[in-house]
């Protein structure tokens, strides 16, 4: 049986309700003022039907009151709905306390979803409710955009750097993730799932003790390169095998480069006075192209890391950092 | 009638197929864009009718993935290169941009036919990576990097486009020279006619934003060739300056698209209405408002794409404030139809339903230019819906009106006004039903460029494809009319619709260099009505 209900995605989110209430009033308003203005334009063409070739008509070029009248409704109109758009938007892209982290790589066609213990899946995110969850995303190939329309958010994934999507689910279930930036063949078949847990079943699933129906389906990945190991546990591994620790220290004292401890999230000033956030693009652009922004104090002489390490390696080095805050 | 002066410019000179092809008229040049623009319209209505197909129901139904992709690609590419963005400029505008000035002709007849054959070189580059290569698979947005890495004909239609917008480019050219310098005696600025307004403003975006996208499908073309890293990161590129670079151009070719169109709607409702326009230097001055505003609003095509919260503000509050010019010409033509003597004929009504399918258009773009909403809503059917309203909606119903409206002074005949009347309600009918439809789905998020769907948007899927048909027949409609009435048409008069504007001072079809004598102009283009 085909469906022709108007609205038939449930709402799953804080944002995803957001949306439902400004939707529903920006709907309502601007079919008001749609049907308004059309109406008295079908309504002329009905009054003011032509009787014969020598009609006479009014010579009305302008009137400036209903002008000005206009103009002004149409502009409260509009800012009313800017302010409240952009409200909203600054709500959710904003880093909220105690948010609970996941690493987000797309790939043609499908996505890793990386959790901070190391496992990781293919095309299956498991979300406590009512948690802020931010997910750190990039992508190994083309564009893609990781959507969920049940929340109401999404955000593309772009190779060579992080974006961020936050979100905090408020209703147990199970949703899909799509893609939604093309990205090829099989851009319609880059589907996952969502599934929201009650906070108590997340941690269980997390201690490997879940019973839920959601067990059977959240197999880890042949590419779990966890090893076992947590990410950030990867990571001091790296910072071991790479000899990062040459020039990095994570106890504050100053080597040759900066040192870890305390870095992520702080505010660094660079060679010329410009003052940046260290943030996981920051760190992914150190490796990458390490000339490109050098700290205050220090010479340019590290090495690029492109090419050697992969996204995941660069995830796992980059919890590690975040870890020495 | 009678003596040689009066020979109009189809009898007029030279016969033959080589007297058009060489011609330096712009009423032939004008007819030419347009029987290339119309054919245009049926090549991309036929991939759109083929994507619709494969959409009817969920699963593959005709075609497998790769094929819809190219599908989709050339649809997109062939309406807005080969279509939309031609078409009211060179057929429409071309045609009476002089004669609505009282010119003898553009001020560079050679130019104008160059720019005629850059277009026509522009689509046999692309016609050759259609036909004889593997197509293009990229969306016609070409964005990076799976434009660089898809093995698919990306340069051939990259290098057709560039030569396109050469033809855009000179014809803008030729437009602003022809508008400041051919002017009849009498013809001040604000005595212009609202569609030259309309041209004029085109014509500036058509010179300023087109080299842009030149100079990106350049870059784009030395990365896939030569490998140069502009926006692979694999190479040190940045995947996101292409989308920043090729929105630079084409949010201004929108405006490209639909000022043209609201300049032909701002000549057809007064005319019908035999009332002058209400708040004519209003409609001028928003004109040329949303041709620079135009050029300031290209990132809220990257609201997701990562950008900045600054660069996001800024671009959603611009956006929003393109509302309010847009509105101020749609609120001044509903009140130039106040008391007048209205008019229903075949432009009328498509002009009406300009008024209806632009102001959907119109208030779902404000919806998506409101940040939070478009974080769900980007990429979505509700995006492809929003936009089809005003590119079909708007720049391609206002062209249809404008064919209707001035097909006796171009063709010297009258149309069938039953089959317009007709064409236009299936037209009507059959757009509502395809794109509401696909307005529920996105709001339900479905994902555009999707070759399968889940079978929650079965329904909606089905009612958009069966009201494909519905728009076929009604533009099926209007090529017969069009094509008949070419030829068995009752002869039409010089001035059928009462109109004040230069053009129908002209002999219908017009002479040779368009008038007996230079006109000369002592009131405004809609004079119409008793002066208290």
């Amino acid at each position: 049986m085909l469906s022709l209900s108007l609205n038939f995605l449930p709402s799953a989110s804080v944002s995803g309700d957001k949306f439902m209430l400004y939707f529903t009033t920006i709907f309502i308003i601007g079919t008001i003022l749609f049907v308004g203005t059309l109406g008295v334009g079908i309504y002329f063409a009905f009054k003011y039907k032509r009787k014969s070739d020598n009609d006479e008509t009014p010579y009305i070029p302008h009137n400036y009151l209903v002008e000005f009248l206009s103009v002004f409704g149409i502009s409260v109109w509009v800012a009313i709905f800017f302010i409240w758009g952009w409200r909203d938007y600054k709500d959710f892209i904003s880093p909220k306390m105690d948010e609970y982290e996941i690493n987000v790589i797309g790939q043609q066609w499908n996505w890793q979803i990386q959790y901070a213990n190391g496992k990781t899946f293919t095309n299956e995110l498991i979300v406590p409710v009512d948690r802020h969850i931010h997910l750190a995303m990039t992508s190994k190939d083309v564009l893609h955009s990781f959507f969920i329309p049940e929340f109401r958010v999404k955000m593309d994934t772009i190779p060579g750097q992080y974006t961020s999507l936050r979100f905090t689910p408020n209703k147990v279930g199970t949703y899909t993730i799509y893609c939604a930036e093309y990205c090829g063949t099989s851009h319609s078949k880059m589907i996952g799932k969502v599934y929201v847990l009650s906070q108590k079943d997340f941690q269980d699933w997390l201690d490997g003790v879940y019973q839920g129906e959601l067990a059977q389906e959240t197999k880890p990945s042949n590419q779990d390169s966890g090893n076992g190991m947590t990410l950030v546990e990867a990571g001091e591994h790296l910072y071991r095998s790479k000899t990062c620790y040459t020039c990095h220290t994570t106890n504050g004292d100053t080597l040759i480069g900066p040192s870890f401890k305390g870095l992520f999230g702080s505010e660094v000033e660079l060679i010329g006075g410009t003052k940046i956030l260290a943030d996981e693009n920051y760190i992914r652009e150190s490796l990458m192209d390490p000339m490109k922004k050098v700290v205050k104090g220090f010479s340019p002489t590290m090495p690029t890391y492109r090419g050697m390490l992969t996204d995941t390696e660069i995830n796992q080095i980059v919890a590690f950092i975040k870890a020495k805050r | 009638m009678g003596h040689a002066a009066n020979i109009n410019f189809y009898e007029a000179g030279n016969k033959g197929i080589m007297s058009w092809l060489i011609t330096l008229d712009h009423k032939r040049i004008g007819l030419m864009y347009f029987i290339t623009t119309m054919m245009s319209l049926c090549i991309g209505g036929i991939f759109a009718l083929l994507v619709r197909l494969e959409l009817m129901f969920p699963g593959q139904q005709f075609f497998d993935p790769n094929t819809y992709n190219r599908l989709f690609t050339l649809h997109g590419a062939v309406m807005v290169f080969w279509f939309i963005i031609p078409a009211i400029p060179g057929a429409l505008g071309n045609f009476f941009l002089p004669l609505m000035i009282g010119a003898k002709d553009v001020a560079f007849p050679r130019l104008n036919l160059l720019s005629y054959y850059l277009l026509l070189l522009g689509m046999a580059i692309n016609l050759y990576g259609i036909l004889h290569g593997p197509g293009a698979d990229t969306g016609w947005t070409f964005y990076t990097p799976y434009s660089i890495k898809t093995g698919a004909a990306v340069v051939s239609m990259v290098v057709g486009v560039f030569f396109m917008g050469f033809a855009s480019i000179l014809t803008g050219l030729n437009f602003i020279v022809t508008v400041h310098t051919l002017r009849c005696p009498g013809l001040t600025w604000f005595r212009l006619p609202l569609f030259v307004w309309a041209i004029y403003s085109t014509s500036i975006l058509q010179v300023l934003a087109t080299p842009v996208i030149g100079i990106t499908l350049i870059l784009l073309t030395l990365e896939r060739t030569l490998g140069i890293g502009f926006f692979d990161p694999k190479l040190g590129g940045d995947p996101v300056l292409f989308q920043h670079f090729f929105w630079f151009y084409s949010h201004p070719a929108v405006y490209i698209m639909i000022l043209p169109a609201m300049g032909i709607i701002s000549e057809v409702i007064p005319t019908m209405s035999q009332k002058t326009i209400f708040g004519y230097r209003a409609i001028a001055y928003s004109s040329l408002g949303l041709g620079l505003v135009s050029f300031l609003v290209w990132g809220h095509h990257m609201f997701t794409s990562g950008q900045s919260e600054l660069a996001n503000f800024v671009f959603s509050l611009l956006t929003m404030a393109t509302a309010v010019p847009s509105a101020i010409k749609m609120f001044n033509w509903v009140a130039t139809m106040y008391k007048g003597s209205i008019s229903l004929a075949t432009p009328m009504l498509y002009a009406i339903g300009f008024l209806f399918t632009f102001g959907i258009g119109g208030i779902t773009g404000i919806m998506l230019g409101v940040l939070s909403a478009d974080m769900h809503f980007h990429d979505t059917y509700f995006v492809v819906a929003h936009f089809h309203y005003v590119m079909m909606g708007g720049a391609a119903i206002a062209l249809f009106s404008g064919i209707f409206y001035w097909f006796p002074k171009m063709l010297g005949r009258m149309y069938n006004e039953f089959l317009g009347k007709l064409s236009f309600w299936f037209f009507i009918v059959g757009f509502n039903v395809t794109f509401l439809a696909q307005f529920v789905a996105g709001l339900n998020g479905m994902p555009r460029r999707y070759h399968d769907y889940d079978s929650v948007y079965a329904g909606w899927n089905l009612i958009s494809t069966v009201g494909s048909w519905g728009i076929a027949l009604g533009i099926l409609m209007i090529i017969i009319n069009v094509v008949y009435s070419s030829f068995k048409g009752p002869k039409a008069p010089a001035n059928p619709w009462k109109g004040k504007t230069l053009e129908w001072a002209a002999e219908s079809p017009p002479v040779l260099e368009n008038f007996e004598k230079t006109p000369t102009v002592t009131s405004g283009p809609y004079d119409y009505g008793l002066k208290a």
